[in-house]
């Protein structure tokens, strides 16, 4: 009788904790919605991601959130910084999409800062190999819909 | 001890009562007395009899000795546990974290989507905000129209990790 309750308790754990994870998900994009000043961008990076989220997903919402606090470190007149949460995210992964071309030019301003012309102009030259891609697509799409 | 029963100690014996205890003592030391009273010689009685009178004789120890072999049931050994006793418990715990395991690859396998989510396009308008800024201009007008976009983005991943 006790190990049927044991079980009976184990598996109810089990479906509670797949149910988390729903939960987990939901709370940790509202957290990077939520993420507007530099202390609340950092702990949201240092998280991890839910599981159950589609690593894609998770990857485009930390690149955004790592551009934001990048250009507030940059703005504030941290360039190294700035540099290093850039790296740190690009390292993460890439994609022809709008958050990794950001991260890009972040990066290329705070090497031009730093006073690393040539390599601040490889990272502008990549973020606009990006952005004439996905401009075109959008000029397109906007040409379908006229 | 109460109060109460230190009084009742404090009482001198009556007359009577002298009497009795002095017959007693006489049959106790003799066996007889001169005119005892009743229950004095019942006391010597049973007295005498808490001396030796009691004693069991030895026919009648052994008597009841053997009956008592006789009547008693030896003690049954009790039954060794089998072997395979511990396996109900063990076997239970595993088939138990097995179906757990089971159950969480199969909720993860089907809340994790195969593939990224179909995010809405960044605008025409960032974008060239966007070359903008890595040409040298200031990120102002990229930052404005990124807030628009991250919004759309984070509604949409909501929308799809919601189910």
């Amino acid at each position: 009788m006790t190990a049927v309750l044991r079980l009976v308790l184990l598996l109810s754990v089990l479906v509670l904790a797949a149910g988390c994870g729903e939960a987990a998900t939901a709370t940790w994009l509202e957290s990077a919605r939520s993420a507007d000043d530099r202390a609340s961008r950092e702990a949201f990076l240092d998280e991890g991601v839910p599981p159950g989220m589609q690593p894609d997903d998770a990857r485009v919402v930390r690149h955004d959130v790592a551009y934001q606090l990048a250009r507030e470190l940059l703005d504030g007149g941290d360039a190294q910084g700035a540099g290093a949460i850039a790296t740190e995210a690009l390292n993460e992964g890439r994609a022809d999409d709008v958050f990794t071309a950001n991260l890009f030019v972040v990066r290329g301003q705070a090497l031009e800062a730093l006073g690393e012309p040539v390599r601040a102009t490889l990272d502008y030259h990549e973020a606009l190999m990006i952005n004439e891609t996905l401009l075109e697509a959008a000029l397109a799409a906007e040409g379908d819909e006229e | 001890m109460t109060e109460h029963d230190d009084d009742w100690l404090d009482e001198e014996p009556s007359e009577e009562e002298l009497a009795e205890a002095a017959a007693l003592a006489a049959a106790l030391e003799r066996g007889t007395a001169d005119a005892p009273p009743e229950d004095a010689l019942a006391m010597a009685a049973l007295l005498r009899h808490g001396q030796d009178g009691s004693a069991l004789s030895e026919e009648r120890r052994d008597a009841i000795l053997t009956e008592a072999l006789a009547t008693a049931r030896p003690q049954r050994p009790r039954a060794a546990a089998p072997w395979w006793r511990w396996l109900v418990p063990a076997g239970l715990v595993t088939a138990a974290a097995a179906a757990g395991v089971v159950a969480v690859l199969a909720a993860g396998e089907a809340e994790m989507p195969a593939t990224a989510a179909q995010l809405p396009a960044p605008s025409a308008a960032l974008l060239r905000a966007q070359a903008a800024t890595a040409a040298g201009g200031d990120a102002t007008a990229l930052d404005a129209a990124m807030r628009a976009h991250r919004a759309a983005v984070l509604d949409r991943l909501e929308e799809r990790y919601a189910r």
